[in-house]
């Protein structure tokens, strides 16, 4: 099948093939094919509990049929985690799609358009991203009610700043070229300019940042399911079943530690396709991460 | 010189200004949106009509938004962030009687993560693109990706439980020292309690590893790269046509340069610590602001959360002015 592609096409793709991109998109690949699998084919009901002998809560440990054991209620931990899977994947996306949607529209209009609106929006920007982001996060979903929807609503409004700035960062560089300029000599709209003309320049370190982001997204609401202000019983989700596994650390070690486990491979599988990708993306910043203190922070803004 | 830096001082303290104003009007914004009674979320769900009656007019609640969010800037002002009725506390008081163990554990995780990350950054970008380089690029982006709710409970499963680690609270009762600094580990030292020492030692290092590691994957990445970077560079390439010896040239030119970001991380440390530092704390009973918040939010407390956000905001907002001033000493080019 490679042998019918153009000696182009096979140099892009070789290009991004770097070996993190492979052994990340292969641990997210078994993970979603699961994910699909699973709950199609398991005996079990993630939502049934139960009562019986022979399936009592938190059984022996991980055994034949409870591959990884059950859980309090006598639910299949096997089962339930893969059910989690598209629900955490799903919400990451959603996450980080909203943040990158809202904070790409305040990038490319702040820099495009300057002046007054540009310092409102970027003074606002500021203030999100001097407030530490969990905590913020802690205080907008305490405010609007625990709920998975909520933690998701909090998580994108702490991130949105990221794009905002990168956006506005690359707008700012181009939109004094000359391919604009004539765009705008020949009356185009600022509309049909800004998202035709300038937004393609700025795809690449956006698709690595969000990529990067998912990973963080999935810790973030995580935790606030965790600290009981995201996904809320019976619902399975990864940082709700680690806080309920966290009761029974002495009884059953199985518990918190397999969801946990899910949560470190996805969030690795993303760090690494985002490497790869900055890597292919951006030959100039191969190997390394520019040290610019601006890119630390985002880097620690989105640090869990 | 010393004008120049006032100068700088002073423009970044006024930057201060609308940063503060910013996260209090959010704060505040958000405890007027809450959902239903605002006092129905101070109070509890049990309040009685009387009492919601009283705290409206204690808290001026009745007047209006604007007259409100300046008398609540007037008492942050003052550090005062109200009372906790669920509690019954000043949240205050609640704040700085927890702020050391939150203190003390930042510190050690802050020490082990300069001790994992710092050498191994400078060996990866020593032998760049040997088996050792990548061996610590791979450690670097699984400490990075690995979750602190994860990473604490696995500790505290393998040391507390199958080895036996005393885990939870910061020393042992018995062996409690009298609180002068705050700090466990110095007051016990203080009084020449040397198994009251160990005991905190043993209790804060499954917390502070689990901090720790993470960030010393961020460290060791962050360090190889700017290392790398000096290295290559052409001052360095002079150096090495000078014949500076390689000693010298490594300690004195390269890693001076390379320890730039490893301040700005010690600065921006602040936000990872205080996310993971709710969960750490959560996951080992660590009496210390974050699990006051976790608390807080289990008994919908919103006076405390809403009290403990301002509060880390505000530390937050300070360590950065304070590492940007560091910056200005360590980086010469600052200044021009």
């Amino acid at each position: 099948m490679l042998g019918r592609l153009s000696p182009e096409a096979k140099e892009t793709l070789a290009r991004f093939m770097q070996p993190s991109t492979i052994i990340g998109l292969s641990i997210l690949v078994g993970i979603v094919a699961l994910g699909v699998i699973v709950p199609l084919a398991s005996p079990y009901d993630p939502y049934a509990t139960s009562e019986d002998v022979l399936r009592p809560p938190l059984s022996e440990g991980p055994a034949w049929p409870y591959i990884l054991g059950t859980d309090s209620l006598g639910r299949d931990l096997f089962t339930r985690i893969f059910y989690a899977v598209s629900i955490d994947l799903a919400v990451a996306l959603v996450t980080v799609g909203l943040a990158v949607s809202i904070g790409m529209v305040i990038g490319l209009v702040s820099g495009y358009f300057g002046g007054i609106l540009d310092s409102v929006l970027m003074r606002i920007m500021d203030v999100l991203i001097s407030i530490p982001g969990f905590m913020l996060a802690i205080a907008v979903a305490a405010a609007l009610g625990a709920s998975l929807f909520n933690a998701m609503l909090a998580v994108a409004v702490v991130t949105i700043p990221i794009y905002a700035r990168l956006m506005r960062g690359v707008t700012l560089s181009v939109k004094e070229q000359l391919y604009v300029t004539a765009a705008k000599e020949a009356g185009l709209s600022s509309f049909r300019i800004l998202f035709r003309h300038i937004l393609p320049n700025a795809m690449a370190p956006l698709i690595v940042q969000s990529t990067i982001e998912l990973g963080n997204a999935i810790i973030y609401i995580a935790s606030l399911s965790f600290i009981g202000l995201g996904a809320q019983e019976p619902q399975p989700e990864w940082g709700l079943m680690l806080s309920t596994g966290r009761k029974y650390l002495r009884e059953a070690w199985w518990y918190p530690t397999f969801p946990g486990l899910m949560i470190f491979l996805v969030v690795l599988a993303f760090n690494l396709i985002g490497d790869g990708l900055r890597d292919a993306l951006d030959p100039r910043l191969r190997g390394t991460l520019k040290i610019r203190r601006s890119i630390v922070w985002q880097l620690l803004k989105s640090e869990t | 010189m010393a004008r120049s830096i006032l100068n700088y001082l002073f423009m970044r303290l006024l930057q201060v200004i609308p940063t503060v104003l910013g996260v209090l009007f959010i704060v505040f914004f958000l405890s007027r949106i809450l959902p239903g009674n605002p006092v129905i979320a101070i109070l509890g769900p049990k309040a009685t009509p009387e009492n919601i009656e009283k705290v409206v007019k204690e808290l001026g609640l009745d007047k209006d938004y604007f007259t409100q969010f300046i008398e609540y800037l007037g008492d942050v002002i003052r550090l005062d962030f109200g009372r906790s009725y669920i509690m019954n506390v000043e949240v205050r008081d609640l704040l700085f009687d927890r702020l050391p163990a939150s203190f003390e554990l930042v510190i050690v995780a802050y020490i082990l993560s300069i001790i994992i990350g710092l050498p191994l950054g400078i060996i990866a970008a020593l032998k760049r693109g040997t088996w050792v380089d990548d061996l610590v690029r791979i450690l670097g982006v699984i400490g990075i990706s690995m979750p602190t709710i994860w990473l604490g409970m696995v500790l505290q499963i393998v040391f507390g439980i199958y080895l036996g680690f005393p885990v939870g609270e910061r020393i042992d009762p018995l062996l409690a020292p009298k609180k002068v600094t705050g700090f466990m580990l110095i007051d016990t030292l203080l009084e020449g309690n040397i198994y009251g020492f160990l005991d905190a030692l043993k209790r804060i290092a499954l917390p502070a590893l689990t901090l720790a590691l993470p960030l010393s994957g961020l460290l060791m990445r962050l360090v190889r790269t700017s290392m790398v970077e000096v290295l290559l560079s052409d001052y360095i390439r002079t150096a090495k046509m000078k014949r500076v010896p390689r000693d010298v040239l490594l300690y004195r030119h390269a890693l001076k340069n390379a320890l730039i970001p490893v301040v700005t991380v010690m600065g921006l440390y602040f936000a990872v610590v205080v996310t993971g530092d709710i969960i750490v704390e959560t996951i080992f009973s660590w009496p210390g602001i974050g699990r006051l918040i976790y608390e807080a939010v289990l008994l919908r407390d919103y006076m405390v959360i809403q009290g403990a956000v301002i509060f880390i905001s505000l530390i937050y907002v300070l360590v950065n002015l304070v590492v940007d001033v560091l910056y200005f000493y360590i980086d010469p080019r600052i200044k021009a």
